[in-house]
């Protein structure tokens, strides 16, 4: 590494970290934070207050005040106004009997939440029944609470957290894909555009063109962890206002180990490298980004590293463990498998010098290839040209 | 070392500083540089002319480090060493297209190129916020490059190329996107750059402005070299007659012009008035003597043949318009 290539290493930060357009992107990321929440709970009908259900008909179990299980309250009343209330929004929902014993689910329309309402209306019917029966609400626990179950690992700490690690899990996915879209885009400009520019050629008379590659994916990388960063800060601050103006409990990712933490990091810097060096190596054979059809192979990790998604639930599986060893996928599924399951060490070991090595060649090809194509123009060079110029470098 | 082809200019003391030797290239099926030898002497501006495709960019890619000859060598001479490139710093390049990034401000683009000739930031800056200055460009230093005129970004791209003060500035049309002011601008501009020690190394369309500024020229047609040296030695080589432009009273064709004793060729101007080129060893009085015997001769001058009419003569075709096609790199 010498000052040549971090000369240009800070030229592209520099260029594609802008502050101001930082602080902006932070604000959008809250803003798009805020109405992706408020838009997921607009569809699904579940927001933070308890639905208020009347039920008519000859429930002993509910008190006069009536009862709240789980986002529901449930209160004895009349059948005249259901209607009514219904209609001003006054209760969310009443449930009905009919003189068969059967019972009627009545609302405005059908939202997501009135299966949450006949969940919990069975709950209660099941109390109702066993008073009939002559059972006490310890008979009753007795009866319907499942065995308990203590899990004893004799390895290490279980690391599995249950739904709080697929959260995790899942943001992490989620970062890294959007870390993958920018760096894309950067890699477009910083290359593709231009070399369509023809603003190269200067340069390459003062630096190699391995130089000149090696900066730009550095100087890139550190861009799009800046941006991932401003994303990040966008969610904190979408956080802070809900828990502090809207009163709603703040939804924050756990249940990590700080070795998984650790792991992720290196994974994603790998998988940066790894994925940036290849879309270099692509940008660099492409002649004119609006014809080009080799623009599309740019989001062949986003494919490969979709599947990754598939494996939050069966992070062990042998397919998993394939996708976790190849470099082109390893940055997704080994870190699912780090927090969700339980790869051995030198699958770790393994995946990293994999992808370490896939980087490194990329990163050389892109340096050779585009020494040779940057001034190339009005075609694009083949694959077996391609091939031909790794050989003969 | 001191090169073998000719006399060196006065603003040079003569020391090779680029030694080309047989340099050849080739794209595909085409030879595009075919054994050019090319020296370049310290102080000197060293015009390379030719017709679009003669090889001038390729041999200018090669001289820069962008590509690889096939074959043949290319030497540089620094500090008494024979190195076969020279540093970052030693080097400034002007490419034929603008190569500038266009999304960011002119005194950061500017600073970038000369860290990366090797020079410290902090004077760098200095010395783009001194030369944006002096070209009229100081308030607009914060300004993205594609927010000027095409002149505008090409005093831009000249200042990225020797902001750093190197030893050799190797400038592929620099005149391009001038207007005829900036364009004498920028004569002075390169001549002020060689008086400071910087050897030129130029090619350009625009004859009248290389005839101005260049200590010796190199004529490239399909590839070769197939003139060198000074101007007046071309024309000695190529035996330049004199070109006499006569004004003459009553009717006269070209045909009967070409029938005096001297007379190359004669083309009309207009008006009674004839271009008449004219046989390198005749005496421009017995031609004139000639004509008076024969015409009325109104008005007479003469001059020596021009770089663009010995160019013309030379490669045998008539365009000289703009760009090269690109070689394709392969």
């Amino acid at each position: 590494m010498n000052a040549r290539v971090w000369a240009v290493t800070r030229w592209e930060f520099l260029r594609f970290a802008k502050a101001r357009d930082l602080i902006v992107g932070a604000l959008i990321f809250a803003v798009m934070f805020g109405a992706g929440g408020s838009f997921g709970e607009f569809v699904t009908g579940l927001g933070d207050d308890a639905r208020t259900v009347r039920v008519v008909g000859g429930l002993t179990v509910l008190p006069a005040e009536g009862v709240t299980l789980s986002g529901v309250h449930f209160e004895p009343g009349s059948a005249t106004d259901v209607d009514s209330l219904l209609a001003v929004e006054a209760i969310d929902a009443a449930l009905l009997e009919a003189d068969d014993g059967t019972w009627e689910l009545r609302v405005r329309r059908e939202r997501r939440w009135t299966d949450l309402v006949g969940a919990r209306f069975a709950g209660l019917l099941v109390q109702e029944r066993a008073g009939q029966l002559g059972l006490d609400a310890a008979q009753l626990r007795s009866l319907t609470q499942p065995p308990e179950l203590r899990t004893v690992t004799v390895g290490d700490a279980p690391r599995r957290d249950g739904r709080t690690s697929v959260f995790t899990a899942g943001i992490a996915l989620g970062v890294m894909f959007m870390a993958l879209f920018i760096g894309f885009s950067f890699v477009f400009v910083a290359i593709t555009a231009e070399k369509t520019q023809r603003t190269t050629e200067s340069m390459l008379s003062a630096l190699t063109p391995q130089e000149w590659i090696d900066g730009k994916i550095l100087g890139l990388t550190g861009a799009v962890f800046v941006n991932l960063l401003s994303a990040v800060a966008g969610y904190v601050a979408w956080q802070a206002v809900a828990v502090l103006f809207l009163d709603r409990p703040a939804a924050l990712p756990g249940g990590a180990h700080p070795a998984d933490v650790f792991g992720l990091a290196l994974f994603a810097l790998g998988g940066f490298a790894f994925w940036f060096t290849l879309f270099a190596l692509v940008a660099a054979t492409i002649d004119d980004p609006n014809s080009s059809s080799r623009s599309s192979l740019m989001f062949l990790p986003f494919l490969l590293m979709g599947a990754a998604f598939a494996g939050l639930d069966s992070p062990d599986a042998p397919w998993m463990r394939a996708l976790s060893i190849a470099p082109g996928t390893s940055p997704a599924a080994m870190p699912v498998r780090l927090m969700r399951g339980d790869p051995h060490f030198l699958e770790v070991v393994a995946s990293l010098v994999l992808l370490a090595a896939g980087a490194w060649f990329f990163r050389w090809a892109a340096g050779r290839v585009f020494g040779t194509s940057m001034l190339m123009t009005g075609k694009e060079p083949s694959l077996r040209e391609v091939l031909r110029w790794l050989r003969e470098a | 070392m001191v090169p073998s082809d000719g006399v060196a200019p006065p603003s040079s003391d003569g020391v090779c500083l680029v030694e080309a030797r047989a340099i050849t290239k080739r794209f595909r099926s085409t030879l595009a540089v075919d054994a050019v030898d090319l020296d370049l002497r310290r102080g000197e501006v060293l015009a390379l002319l030719g017709p679009n495709g003669a090889g001038k960019t390729t041999t200018v890619r090669m001289l820069v480090g962008i590509l690889r000859p096939d074959a043949g060598t290319i030497t540089f001479h620094v500090d008494g060493r024979a190195v076969a490139r020279p540093a970052a710093g030693d080097l400034g390049y002007l490419p034929e297209d603008r190569g500038l990034i266009r999304d960011v401000p002119v005194r950061r683009t500017l600073e970038h190129f000369a860290v990366l000739r090797g020079m410290d930031r902090g004077r760098a800056r200095a010395r783009a916020a001194e030369e944006l200055e002096r070209f009229g460009l100081g308030d607009r230093g914060d300004e993205r490059v594609d927010r000027l005129s095409k002149g505008n970004q090409q005093k831009v791209q000249f200042l990225a190329a020797v902001l750093h003060q190197p030893r050799l500035a190797v400038l592929d049309e620099p005149f391009s996107g001038f207007d005829p002011v900036n364009q004498q601008r920028f004569v002075e501009e390169i001549r002020a750059l060689r008086d400071r020690g910087t050897t030129v190394l130029l090619s350009a369309h625009q004859m009248d402005l290389v005839e101005q500024l260049a200590d010796r020229l190199v004529l490239m047609d399909q590839g070769r070299v197939v003139l060198r040296g000074a101007l007046p030695e071309i024309r000695r080589s190529t035996r330049s007659g004199a070109r006499l432009a006569v004004g003459i009273g009553g009717a006269v064709d070209a045909h009967e012009l070409e029938s005096v004793a001297g007379v190359e060729q004669a083309e009309a101007t207009g008006g009674g008035a004839w271009s008449l080129r004219l046989d390198p060893d005749v005496e421009v009085g017995a031609v004139l003597h000639a004509l008076t015997g024969r015409w009325s001769v109104r008005d007479v001058s003469s001059s020596a043949e021009r770089l663009h009419e010995i160019f013309l003569r030379t490669v045998g075709r008539s365009g000289l318009d703009e760009d090269d096609p690109r070689e394709a790199a392969e």
